[in-house]
């Protein structure tokens, strides 16, 4: 499909739209972040993908590339300063445009804690378990070391599982929370 | 101290996916319930991350699928004319080397050859060019003055001594040659083949 897209196939990129659309979404979606500004940088990742489509050297999974591509933009959209107002005002990413019965599947649904963590430990995590990526390719879309990735989702991981603790909503096991060593960021 | 070496180490093997546990660590287990409550929640974090994963990817809306689309054929028509502007500038400042270059050759060859440098006055360059103006008489002067007969008196009025000594030994060297050819072609050769020559 990529190759069919390098070589000028406007279906190929549609197609490549289409299946990494939904994967980047929610890779993108991070905690204060309006719905808009994550469609307006899914747009700009593809568009970013397409104009350097011929770059994508075949080495490496399609994936990987476009996931670097997204996390870099991100990183620099975020880091300009931009602060949204808190999701409590704007209508959260993850709840937009679900009905109710898919409401309080939601509400239990890990991912939408996992997003309230910093966004590198969010971000890892996603490309962890729902890519499915080594550690190696973590650390090339994220751009840091794979002992840095592996220190990352150590702390995600104790993070996340001290807020499913806090939350009424999940069930941990008793005595976790006596193992969180320097949990923050 | 001992636990949290063992929390890094149960989170490593949940980075490699590794569920078959070293003798080590499942010795420790065995002893520290702490422990095992952070593998157990680190077993079952990864478990239904990867399976509420689903639930988490949507297709992205037609909308969203239009407006992505519509920007890359944006960027593609406007790339398009930067692309072909590009390609006439080349041409065009092409053309323009071209031209001056051309220009350039003309001019040089239209330009005078450069004047040799001046020669100093008293050098000895400059008296020897000077005496030989004196030696080349005009052209108006030859036509009128110079005739076969009058031509050594003429000549000798423009010459220095050195030169009319000069021109004076090639005549007599010409004349002797001239004498020579002259002698030798009157010359009467014997034919030595009718006349054998006698044993004295």
């Amino acid at each position: 499909m990529a190759r069919r897209a390098q070589k000028g196939s406007h279906d190929a990129f549609t197609e490549l739209v289409l299946r990494y659309g939904g994967r980047l979404y929610p890779f993108l979606a991070q905690k204060n972040v309006p719905a808009i500004e994550v469609e307006d940088l899914l747009q700009d990742t593809f568009l970013k993908a397409y104009m350097n489509i011929h770059r994508y050297q075949h080495r490496s999974k399609f994936s990987t590339w476009i996931f670097t591509i997204a996390a870099r933009l991100a990183i620099d959209r975020y880091r300009t300063g931009i602060r949204w107002k808190s999701l409590d005002e704007e209508e959260p990413v993850a709840e937009k445009s679900v009905d109710r019965l898919e409401q309080q599947e939601q509400k239990q649904n890990l991912w939408r804690l996992a997003r309230q963590l910093p966004d590198n430990q969010y971000r890892a995590l996603w490309l962890k378990y729902a890519e499915k990526m080594s550690i190696a390719e973590i650390a090339r879309v994220m751009g840091k070391s794979r002992a840095n990735i592996k220190i990352i989702l150590y702390r995600a991981r104790i993070n996340l599982a001290s807020r499913m603790k806090q939350s009424p909503d999940y069930e941990m096991p008793d005595g976790f929370e006596n193992h969180n060593p320097q949990a923050g960021e | 101290m001992l636990c949290r070496f063992y929390q890094w180490k149960i989170s490593r093997l949940a980075d490699d996916n590794i569920t078959i546990l070293p003798g080590g660590l499942r010795r420790h287990l065995n002893h520290c319930p702490d422990c095992r409550i952070f593998y157990q929640t680190s077993m079952d974090l990864t478990v239904r991350l990867q399976s509420e994963a689903v639930f988490q990817r949507k297709e992205i809306s037609k909308l969203l699928l239009d407006q992505i689309l519509n920007s890359v054929n944006q960027a593609e028509s406007e790339n398009k004319p930067v692309a072909a502007r590009s390609s006439r500038a080349v041409w065009i400042s092409a053309a323009a080397a071209m031209v001056l270059i051309i220009f350039a050759l003309i001019v040089t060859m239209k330009q005078p050859a450069t004047t040799p440098e001046t020669i100093p006055e008293r050098s000895e360059q400059y008296l020897a060019i000077n005496n030989l103006e004196h030696f080349i008489p005009s052209n108006e002067f030859i036509a009128q003055e110079i005739s076969p007969q009058n031509l050594p008196e003429i000549w000798s009025q423009f010459m220095e001594e050195p030169l009319r000594k000069e021109v004076d030994g090639i005549l007599r060297e010409t004349t002797a040659a001239f004498n020579f050819v002259r002698n030798v072609s009157s010359l009467s050769i014997p034919d030595k083949k009718a006349e054998p020559i006698e044993d004295k």
